[in-house]
């Protein structure tokens, strides 16, 4: 493993940040927080253009065939930018779940269109008892001669308020084991019985409640296998960890440099507040920190591209890193005092996103647990 | 490594060869490389009672005398000083510039008329010592690199040493011990690795090793790629040193009333290692760069913070 | 139309004041470590106006940079946008120069280069800030040079040029071949696609050492320096802070343009 990326790589990040710095300013993070669609329509076709919506997947499907390490480069750009927008929901949760399941026909309607910023989906999968494992899931699918029809309601459904589909994980069968008897229906969003409510959240990133009241889907639309959607799902979730790890990565160091830069300029006590131990020991710590963060993803990353097994690394990147960057940004708040409490300010943006980024795909109590289970406890 | 007790390994770090290579005459390699190379061993003598952490204001005396210098001072925490045939002292030649200036390295024989060893007795049980030059005369060619150099070259070894830390064993081996006796070990009929507080620290702290291990990788990395390590090679430094202790205490609350059990004694499980560690650990934190200081350095150099301004007066010692 | 971009790399321009010191006993600069490098802005203009002619009427594009440590990641940039080749004079002996043994050095490759239409240079460095060294290869070249453009157009064997002036602009027509240095006013500079970036892995830079290109030692880097450099220092400025009032954002605006009319700003 590497701990710096390869030329191209760099240049890759380079040119994000270059373009994340110019088009989409803080206050464009801002206005999209209080927006209801939280996508600026320009930046998502500008990003298609550049090829990154299509990063990852492969070429034959509009893409760029990106691996996961050219992702989490232009990933740790996206965090360091508070970008909007559903790239994860879209292009990762929702892409990466159809490229690796999909049929091949699915394949070559849908991922172009990603890549092409035409489509924007989204993954239903967690419900009111607000949880990431299969037991979880309640909603059902019941078959009706070439269809089925779901019922239930899906919570904290990322960017469905402006997805075309839906990808609803609903359970088909009642098995021994919660795993078995999962189905991933690709739901067309404009579908009579659907509903569509946005939650006010923490990071202004845009969580719904999504109503299925008897809503009638194709057999067509099954993605993957009937009744056997929680493997790969899984397996998807695992790898959208990686990059979501980075895109915190991104966020933290951002967090980390902005206290650092305001204790080097704040005079106080008649020197700057950076020249306090106790202020050096607060970026100590925060270096500490993010640098574990870092090299936890990479490595997590690193395995993952190579095809090797990595639900240990994963687990541990995850764990490690939605904690860090909370830690980190409330150290940032600490150091930048009264100012940085103000809206006007850009610590409380990340103060914000790392806890969403925290609590989304589990926490560091559930990966602790994961983890626990791999080293044989 | 600076010391040698119970868990922490054999004595002294082997600084003196690469050191040697790197500043001694030619002369001296011919004396010196062959004797570490047969086995000499050497004690550290860096800690004054008046130095510690703030190293640069060791007082020991290295007055010039014809060929020789004459030594007259005391040396702290000398570990090995005991056994050891040899004392690696830095010590002051010139007393009239700043006082990072006027050090120099010299290697002692710690048989020669004037030395006294005295013990001190650590609370892991180990010995360390006290070493007292009364008029030890030390012939000039002992001194190693130029004089008043003698600061940049402990500088250097003890970053060596610190990023060395970095590849301390200790730490996957104590919670790889403790992951174990969690799963094999049952406390009201279930096994302790049930528990879900048990499960939850455990996977912190081997998390936690992964940390250390990618932060020594890391620094291998820079290494290699010629980067400037001073204020990552502490990284490994201050976390494995702080994991080594939250290993031992929270190793004491998994094992309850049996990790206090003493190595040797009745019922002591795994070795009596975690007791060990609980107490052999704490030196970490502060030997070999204390955490705290080291903080600083790695926010002033890695992040450019400013550095604490100096006293305009400095307190009498 | 094939043309020819010098591009240098600098240490990057916007970095605060404070990361850079002199060392006034040398008169040079004390290398930092913190700043990160980059390509001089006005030359990645030089490179999107050749870009443009490619993308209208096709041709090739050759980079060519000269100095040392030159960071790959930073250098090969050019390559990710859809420049063709990248040329490095990337030897001890070819830095410490000044504009003219710059310009020499460029010069004596783009012959070995040898086809070229067009030769695009930045206006000036960000660093060195001398806007000389495009001049002095047009001179070494014998061909016509347009400065400060900030639109360049290839018509059938001449080039017309948007040069700018104080108060708008010029418009020129050159023949080929010609060198051309490109100003800001240019606009936006493109960003490099995903697939242009990974392609660039491909492209692998040419290292060009002085004799490869037929430099005479004594004409290169420091040993061909023409100008001495008696003081290098930073100046001190003060600056004021003041708040132009007024009832409306009108009469605010007027209020400052006056006072910018008083200390001659305007
Ligand atoms: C919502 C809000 C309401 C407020 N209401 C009022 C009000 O009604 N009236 C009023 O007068 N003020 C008010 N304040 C201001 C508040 O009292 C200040 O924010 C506070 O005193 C801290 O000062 P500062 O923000 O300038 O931070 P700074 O003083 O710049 O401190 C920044 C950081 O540096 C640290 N630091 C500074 N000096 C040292 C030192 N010597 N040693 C170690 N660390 C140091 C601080 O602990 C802090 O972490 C309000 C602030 C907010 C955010
Ligand atoms: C078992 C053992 C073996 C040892 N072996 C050797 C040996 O072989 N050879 C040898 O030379 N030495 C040896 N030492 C000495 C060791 O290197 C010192 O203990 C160490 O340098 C700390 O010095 P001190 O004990 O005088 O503590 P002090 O320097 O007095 O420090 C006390 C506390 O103050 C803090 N502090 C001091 N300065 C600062 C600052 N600027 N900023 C923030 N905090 C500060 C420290 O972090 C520490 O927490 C040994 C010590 C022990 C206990």
């Amino acid at each position: 493993m590497d701990f710096d990326y390869n030329d191209e790589q760099k240049m890759l990040k380079q040119g994000a940040r270059e373009f994340f710095e110019k088009e989409c300013p803080k206050s464009l993070v801002k206005q999209m927080m209080e927006d209801e669609k939280g996508n600026p329509p320009e930046l998502w076709k500008k990003m298609s253009q550049l090829g990154w919506l299509g990063l990852i997947y492969p070429e034959k499907y509009g893409g760029g065939d990106g691996n996961m390490i050219d992702l989490i480069a232009l990933e740790e750009e996206m965090g360091r930018a508070c970008l909007p927008g559903p790239f994860l929901s879209t292009v990762l949760l929702s892409g990466l779940f159809i490229l690796h399941n999909g049929s091949e026909e699915q394949k070559k309607e849908i991922l172009p269109k990603i890549a092409g910023g035409q489509l924007i989906l989204t993954l239903a999968l967690t419900e009111q008892s607000d949880s990431y494992e299969a037991s979880a899931v309640s909603v059902e699918a019941k078959a009706e001669k070439d269809d089925y029809i779901i019922d239930g309601t899906k919570l904290f459904v990322p960017d469905a308020q402006i997805a075309d589909y839906i990808i609803c994980i609903a359970r088909t069968k009642k098995g021994d084991k919660p795993e078995d008897g999962l189905t991933a229906f690709l739901v067309d969003r404009k579908t009579p019985g659907i509903t569509i409510t946005l939650l006010k959240t923490l990071a202004g990133d845009k969580l719904c409640e999504v109503v299925f009241n008897k809503v009638k889907v194709s057999k067509k639309n099954i993605i993957g296998k009937l009744d056997q959607a929680w493997g790969p799902l899984q397996q998807t979730l695992q790898q959208v960890k990686i990059a979501q790890c980075a895109e915190m990565v991104g966020g933290a160091q951002r967090a980390l440099e902005l206290a650092a830069d305001h204790a080097k300029k704040r005079i106080q006590f008649d020197r700057p507040i950076g020249s306090f131990p106790v202020i050096h020991h607060l970026i100590a710590n925060a270096m500490m920190d993010v640098d574990a963060c870092k090299f936890l993803t990479y490595e997590a990353a690193w395995k993952f591209s190579e095809g090797m097994p990595c639900a240990k690394e994963i687990a541990m990147a995850k764990a490690w890193t939605g904690e860090a960057y909370q830690r980190t940004a409330a150290m940032g708040h600490q150091v930048l005092g009264g100012i940085g409490y103000t809206l006007d300010g850009e610590m409380h943006l990340y103060f914000r996103r790392a806890k969403s980024g925290e609590l989304t795909l589990g926490d560091g109590k559930f990966h602790r647990e994961a983890l626990a289970k791999e080293l044989g406890m | 490594m600076l010391w040698a007790p119970g868990l922490l390994g054999g004595l002294t770090g082997g600084v003196q060869g690469p050191i040697i290579m790197q500043h001694g005459t030619p002369e001296q390699k011919k004396e010196w490389l062959p004797k570490i190379a047969a086995g000499a061993q050497f004690a550290l003598g860096y800690t004054e009672p008046n130095a510690g952490t703030d190293l640069a204001s060791l007082q020991i005396r290295a007055a010039k005398d014809g060929n020789d210098y004459i030594l007259n001072g005391q040396k702290m925490f000398s570990t090995g000083a005991h056994n050891a045939r040899y004392h690696w002292l830095a010590a002051r030649t010139n007393p009239e510039m700043p006082k990072h200036k006027g050090v120099s390295m010299i290697i002692a024989d710690l048989t020669a008329p004037g030395v006294t060893v005295t013990k001190l007795t650590t609370i892991a049980g180990d010995r360390t010592n006290e070493v007292f030059y009364d008029n030890v005369r030390v012939p000039q060619t002992n001194r190693i690199g130029p004089e008043g150099e003698g600061w940049n070259i402990t500088r250097s070894a003890l970053a060596a040493e610190r990023g060395d830390l970095g590849t301390f064993p200790w730490p996957k081996i104590l919670v790889d011990e403790l992951i174990q006796y969690a799963k094999e070990t049952k406390r009201n009929g279930k096994p302790l690795s049930e528990d879900p507080q048990i499960r939850q620290t455990l996977a912190q702290l081997s998390m936690d090793v992964s940390v250390l291990r990618l932060f020594g990788r890391r620094l291998n990395y820079m290494i290699e790629k010629n980067q400037d390590i001073s204020w990552s090679a502490p990284f490994s430094k201050i976390f494995e040193s702080e994991l080594s202790q939250r290993i031992a205490n929270q190793g004491m609350n998994i094992m309850g009333l049996y990790g206090q059990l003493e190595q040797g004694s009745k019922y002591a499980k795994l070795k009596g290692h975690i007791e060990l560690a609980y107490l052999t650990m704490v030196v970490r934190s502060f030997g070999g760069g204390s955490n705290l200081r080291l903080r600083s350095d790695i926010a002033t150099r890695g992040m450019g913070l400013p550095r604490e301004p100096q006293l305009a007066m400095p307190v009498k010692k | 139309m094939n043309m020819i971009v010098c591009i240098k790399q600098v240490l990057d321009p916007e970095a605060p004041l404070s990361s850079f010191k002199i060392d006034p006993a040398t008169n040079t600069m004390v290398p930092v470590t913190s700043v990160p490098f980059v390509i001089s802005p006005f030359d990645e203009q030089a490179v999107e106006a050749a870009l443009k002619i490619k993308d209208a009427k096709g041709g090739k594009i050759t980079v060519i940079s000269l100095g040392v440590n030159l960071l790959r990641d930073v250098v090969k940039k050019p390559l990710s946008l859809g420049a063709d080749e990248l040329i490095l004079l990337e030897d001890p002996a070819f830095i410490g120069g000044d504009s003219w043994s710059t310009a020499y050095a460029l010069a004596a490759a783009i012959k070995k280069v040898g086809q070229f239409d067009l030769i695009f240079c930045g206006r000036q460095a960000a660093d060195s800030d001398s806007g000389q060294v495009g001049a002095c290869i047009a001179e070494i070249l014998g061909i016509p040079q347009v400065s400060v453009a900030k639109k360049v157009e290839a018509i059938d064997g001449k080039v017309k040029v948007d040069k700018v002036t104080t108060d708008g602009y010029e418009v020129v027509e050159v023949p080929t071949p010609a060198l051309i240095t490109v100003s800001n006013e240019l606009g936006e500079v493109r960003f490099a696609t995903f697939k242009g970036t990974m392609a660039s892995k491909k492209k692998e830079p040419i290292i060009w050492k002085p004799a490869d290109i037929g430099a005479e030692p004594a004409k290169i880097g420091a040993a061909g320096r023409r100008i001495k450099t008696r003081k290098l220092f930073q100046p001190v400025r003060d600056s004021k802070c003041e708040i132009i009032g007024g009832e409306t954002d009108e009469d605010k605006a007027a209020n400052l343009a006056k006072k910018l009319v008083e200390v001659k700003l305007i």
